[in-house]
């Protein structure tokens, strides 16, 4: 297991820590103001801290678990092949909407410093969105802004399984520290339904509010509602914790399908680094998204029958109050502990070392640290995803022979479609997509052997059973290793379809009897296309040799007019 | 191999929901409201359907009267057979198939359902596909709605995605091998049913015959006339509970813990009913919120193992050390097996790619094959350099496809259909450039009637579906082909051709009788017909014009025989040549 203090490994000092859970407390206490900042002198960090919000309809809206698509606001986070777009709870993403603007000029105001996004409580989500969204304007051409960090003090999930997958895709997880009180209710509220917990969340609330009357009220905290309560949360975060681990463990049972279908399942998931604190002072790192998703429901557990199940309830309330004051002296301690050779996880409490204490204080059962174990994924980059890089595309070139070249083509397109199939499942690691050597494999396999494919659809006439080639016969192989160079160099989607060009003129000169007037806004829109491909050498002059197709079509019936005029005149000649 | 055991996590996921609750509430009104205890009641079984808005619909059978482990022994352990049946309640002859063809059920259990059967039968056409669906039974009421569920699940149409779920408690066992295998062979529909049964209840293993249950194995497979297990079993004790799937091991742990369990207990309890709401409500609770021991022996650091022996001690089968790890191996090696076969059933697509690569070569064939007469004239006649690698991707690809026909064939109706969907572009392109090649064969060896008597099933299912697969009223017009295509599409064609010949040469010796030469000509009148269809639609090959190939030879016999004074469609196409400019 790595060692060394926490703020080294985890990229933030232990000061700023304690200064930024100082200042997210503080935030609630400051009425009316969306955000409180500080930076001290000469200091090179600022933190701006969001208050946190106590009414039901800031935290859930609407019915289920309140969830709604990021679309345009955070690009970045969907899955490039697969184009999937994340979900994240819609209380949350307005209330950051409401504050936005205000942030913005506050952000600008920080010139060179690097700025500390903290919150407490629903302050959290506020803090996360508000790291997402910096992270997603430095992408913007002619920004190199200093990287921020994000820290959340007994935060509820705020995002879906998308975060992790884009966060660590993009290399951003690392910039999001949560801090967790090993019994804190409030990071598992997200993995109820709302009509499951509707009736008792007012009440949960007002006890944490400092403006409320029951704030801190041990007749709320003792109250049977409180016991329900925590009852139900607990039913949920074993449904889903159950129902990830048997997905991670392989589960061929179909029953578990079956059964899905039956009962509703929170969307939400963890990302980034989540710290568990324990009130003994024990910090226990733990970076694998999988993994935090079982302890949020396992470190819940009691020890034994015996335990006082009002008790917990009450204290899972009060702790979501201690993060201040307990990570004074737990900083102080520094008993770290770094979950991260999962599967190397003992499996018995009985052996002695420093990690076996941590998940004794924690207290895991081996059924817990089974589950834990299984979080470790051995990705499957199997020896055909291996071989591939090995396989020269190019290959293909050299073959004189047209029938080989084509058992080559064949049998190259098998492995792609394996790996496609992988990503599709997610069983590749998350930022496979953006691997700079992959890319340039998929690209250039796909500009070689894609002309070939379409030759061949056309050549079989498939147009005529299927239809046009880019609608219903374009294999998965080259739509997804287009997104991975549109999403790598931050191309327009669907602007990199230079291998289809063939397709393109096959379809051109097939439809409308190849009519001019008919198409001629589509054929200049080509032209453009084609223009910048051939400019940019993303495409081969040898498109306009006299016996090529594409000229043929050209030459044969655009009129003269049209190619005088047209932006390809200057690569034609003559 | 599977490095872990989920059982117990999908265990606690089916107990964290409120599924088992829903279902034994319902049973318990049921019961309360049918006074079982009074023991003069003829044994029957009541059901009733609670409905609820935005819930899930239940649907629950149970016992007219309390039906104990007792009470089960009196009404008999005999099984029926699906001969028997057959003569007189035949509703259940669906689960036979070629290759599982006959299977035995439980009488008191299929005599029960029978006797509902007026009632349930509008009771399934109005659940129809209500979903979310739950069928629930206790004893032979579970039994019943067993049954009851199959019956659905082979109505279900084949669009709908969720599938209901059966739940049973305490149920006997209800079938033999072959009533296992019908429903092992289709994994969606195992998928749908969930056994509840707890170590205090006789029951689920009273009718597990002993030497079925110890023997460890294989031997005990090829008993016929016991009764196996299938679906999912949740075993539980007072302890904890766990999930199990692999029959065999489920077998034995019914057994096993409720020996343990009933080690030290007076028979008279056999009486009881087992309450299992009690025992969910504290397992639930236990689960969710008590960490169990984590004391683990050394040899159980790998993951499987302790999973498994987690199991173990959750249904409380306490065996001393060597014992219990015995138990553990023989869990290992089965599930191992039986995972093997469930892979093997899902992962059919990795080898359709290498397929590919043979019809790559067959193609390449094609082409070189143009020259000599054709395709089928010359992997008929000509001994060309490249036919024997055709035959070997013949070979291979016949193979294949033989396979996937089969396994289709054995999967129940919806989901077979899906996976004929996704197969069906391959299946044809290798039926239309394969089959050709098995005709040549066919009439090279001297044999006549390949459509009768030479013609491979898998070839006839595979043109069924493609029949079914297409949208009714007949082709689309935009679909219309406007070229020749590459291979004809029907892939009979050449065996038409050549009944057409050998008819043909019948006519020209002149020895048969008037009968028969008539019957010659209308079949020639037929083929003629075809081929103009096929011209038409652009559905056939310009191959088959080629000057060797045997349609060529078939037109200049027909064309003798006919005479110049003939006329038709197709004499016109052919003397006046307008074949040649077929493309």
């Amino acid at each position: 297991m790595a060692g060394g203090r926490l703020g080294e490994n985890i990229g933030m000092r232990e000061e700023l820590i304690k200064k930024a859970s100082s200042l997210a407390m503080k935030a609630h206490r400051s009425p009316g103001k969306p955000f409180l900042s500080e930076k001290s002198r000469g200091s090179p960090e600022i933190i701006i801290a969001f208050p946190g919000s106590w009414s039901v309809g800031d935290w859930f809206s609407g019915r289920s678990f309140g969830e709604t698509k990021v679309d345009n606001l955070f690009p970045s986070v969907r899955s490039i092949g697969n184009d999937e777009v994340g979900l994240a709870n819609e209380a949350f993403i307005r209330r950051f909407k409401e504050i936005l603007r205000s942030l913005e000029n506050e952000v600008k105001k920080a010139e060179r410093r690097q700025i500390i996004f903290a919150g407490h409580s629903s302050g959290g989500p506020i803090a996360i969105l508000a790291t997402l969204w910096f992270l997603e304007e430095s992408l913007k051409p002619n920004s190199s802004p200093i990287p921020p960090l994000c820290v959340t003090f007994g935060s509820p999930l705020t995002g879906d399984r998308m975060f992790p997958h884009a966060l660590r895709r993009e290399s951003w997880a690392h910039y999001f520290i949560h801090f967790v009180m090993k019994y804190d209710i409030v990071p598992r509220i997200m993995l109820s339904p709302f009509s499951s917990i509707e009736r008792e969340l007012a009440t949960i609330l007002s006890f944490f509010n400092p403006k409320s009357a029951n704030f801190e009220q041990q007749s709320i905290g003792r109250d049977n509602m409180t016991l329900n309560f925590f009852m139900i949360v607990m039913r949920n975060a074993s449904s889903l914790a159950s129902h990830a681990a048997c997905n991670l463990m392989g589960c061929t049972n179909l029953l578990l399908e079956t059964v899905t279908n039956f009962i509703e399942l929170s969307p939400y998931r963890p990302f980034g680094t989540y710290i568990f604190c324990t009130r003994n002072g024990e910090l226990v790192v733990v970076k694998n998204p999988d993994a935090v998703l079982q302890l949020l429901f396992y470190c819940l557990q009691l020890s034994s029958e015996a335990e006082d199940k009002a008790l917990v309830a009450y204290t899972s309330l009060q702790e979501h109050l201690v993060y201040e004051r307990e990570l004074q002296e737990s900083l102080e301690m520094q008993n770290v502990v770094y979950l991260d050779l999962l599967e190397e996880l003992p499996l018995s409490s009985d052996v002695s070392s420093s990690i076996n204490r941590a998940l004794n204080e924690l207290g895991l059962s081996t059924r817990a640290r089974l589950c834990l174990r299984c979080c470790w994924r051995e990705y499957k980059t199997g020896c055909e995803v291996r071989q591939i890089g090995y396989y020269d595309a190019f290959k293909l070139q050299k073959e004189d022979r047209d029938f080989h070249a084509n058992v080559a083509r064949l049998e190259l397109a098998g492995m792609w479609d394996e790996i496609i199939e992988m990503l599709r499942r997610y069983e590749l690691p998350d930022g496979f997509e953006c691997r700079k050597e992959w890319i340039k494999l998929g690209t250039n396999y796909r500009r070689l052997v894609e002309p070939l494919d379409i030759a061949n659809y056309y050549r079989h006439l498939k147009n005529e059973d299927t239809g046009p080639y880019l609608i219903k016969g374009r294999p998965k192989r080259y739509k997804y290793t287009q997104k991975w160079r549109e999403h790598a160099e931050r191309l327009s989607i669907g602007s990199g379809s230079e291998s289809c060009f063939w397709a393109e003129v096959e379809e051109l000169r097939t439809s409308n009897n190849g009519s001019f007037d008919a198409m001629e806004d589509r054929i200049l829109q080509f032209e453009q296309r084609v223009y910048r491909w051939v400019s940019a050498q993303e495409l081969g002059k040898d498109v306009f040799l006299d016996e090529a197709t594409f000229m043929k079509w050209w030459k044969k019936n655009l009129p003269s007019q049209h190619r005088e005029a047209s932006c390809l005149k200057k690569f034609i000649g003559g | 191999m599977n490095q872990f055991s989920s059982g117990l996590d999908l265990a606690n996921l089916v107990l964290s929901s409120d599924l088992l609750h829903l279902s034994w509430d319902a049973i318990s009104n049921l019961y309360r409201d049918n006074n079982p205890s009074d023991p003069t009641l003829i044994l029957r079984v009541k059901y009733r359907v609670y409905s609820q808005p935005s819930k899930a619909s239940i649907v629950v059978f149970v016992p007219s009267r309390i039906c104990t482990a007792l009470h089960l022994q009196d009404e008999g352990s005999d099984l029926v057979s699906s001969a028997t049946l057959r003569e007189n309640f035949p509703l259940f002859d669906f689960l036979s198939s070629k290759d599982n063809p006959s299977f035995s059920i439980h009488r008191a259990a299929i005599t029960l359902f029978a006797s509902l059967h007026d009632e349930l039968s509008p009771l399934k056409n109005q659940l129809g596909n209500t979903t979310p669906l739950i069928i629930t039974g206790h004893s032979l009421g579970g039994s019943v709605a067993s049954l009851f569920t199959l019956w659905l699940l082979e109505s279900i149409s084949r669009k709908a995605t969720k599938r209901p779920l059966c739940i049973t408690f305490g149920s006997p066992l209800i079938g033999d091998e072959g009533f296992q295998q019908a429903i092992l062979n289709r994994p969606t529909w195992n998928s749908c049913f969930l056994h509840v049964a707890s170590n205090q209840d006789l029951i689920p293993k009273l009718f597990i015959s002993p030497h079925n249950a110890h023997a460890p194995n294989i031997e005990s497979t090829s008993q016929t006339n016991t009764y196996r297990p299938f679906g999912t079993f949740l075993l539980c004790s007072e302890s904890d509970c766990t999930s199990f799937e692999e029959p065999e091991s489920i077998l034995e742990l019914l057994v096993a813990m409720s020996s343990e369990s009933m080690g030290n207990q007076n028979s008279s309890e056999n009486l009881q009913i087992v309450d299992y709401k009690g025992f969910l409500e504290y397992l639930k609770c236990k689960a969710i919120f008590h960490r169990g021991v984590s004391e683990m022996g050394e040899w159980l650091n790998n993951p499987f193992r302790a999973g498994v022996s987690i199991q173990l001690e959750s249904i409380g089968v306490k065996k001393s050390q060597q014992q219990q790890n015995d138990i553990i191996i023989r869990i290992e090696e089965r599930v191992e097996k039986f995972l093997a076969c469930k892979i093997n059933v899902f992962d059919p697509s990795k080898k359709l790619n290498d397929r590919k690569i043979d019809m790559a070569f067959l193609e390449w064939y094609k082409k070189v094959s143009k020259d000599h007469g054709g395709y089928y004239d010359s992997y008929k006649n000509v001994m060309l350099k490249p036919r024997a690698t055709a035959v070997l991707h013949k070979r291979i690809l016949t193979r294949y496809w033989k396979e996937m026909v089969t396994e289709a064939e054995r999967m129940p109706q919806r989901e077979g259909a899906s996976f004929r969907f996704r197969w069906l572009y391959a299946g044809t392109n290798y039926r239309r450039m394969v089959e050709p090649l098995d005709i040549a064969e066919h009439y090279k060896s001297g044999k006549k009637d390949y459509l009768t008597q030479g013609r491979s099933e898998h070839y006839m299912l595979l043109e069924q579906w493609l029949k079914d697969a297409k949208p009714e009223g007949g082709q689309n017009s935009a679909n219309e082909r406007t070229k020749a295509c590459s291979q004809t599409e029907d892939s009979c064609f050449w065996a038409h051709v050549e009944e057409a010949i050998i008819s043909c040469n019948l006519l020209n010796a002149g020895e048969t009788s008037s009968e028969n030469r008539e019957m010659c000509r209308l079949a020639l009148l037929t083929f003629e017909q075809d081929v103009m269809d096929l011209v038409k639609n652009y559905a056939a090959s310009p191959e088959i014009f080629l000057e060797q190939s045997s349609f060529m030879k078939w037109w200049r016999q027909y064309q003798m025989i006919v005479g110049s004074s003939y006329n038709s469609s197709l004499t016109d196409y052919m003397r006046n040549h307008k074949y040649q400019h077929y493309k």
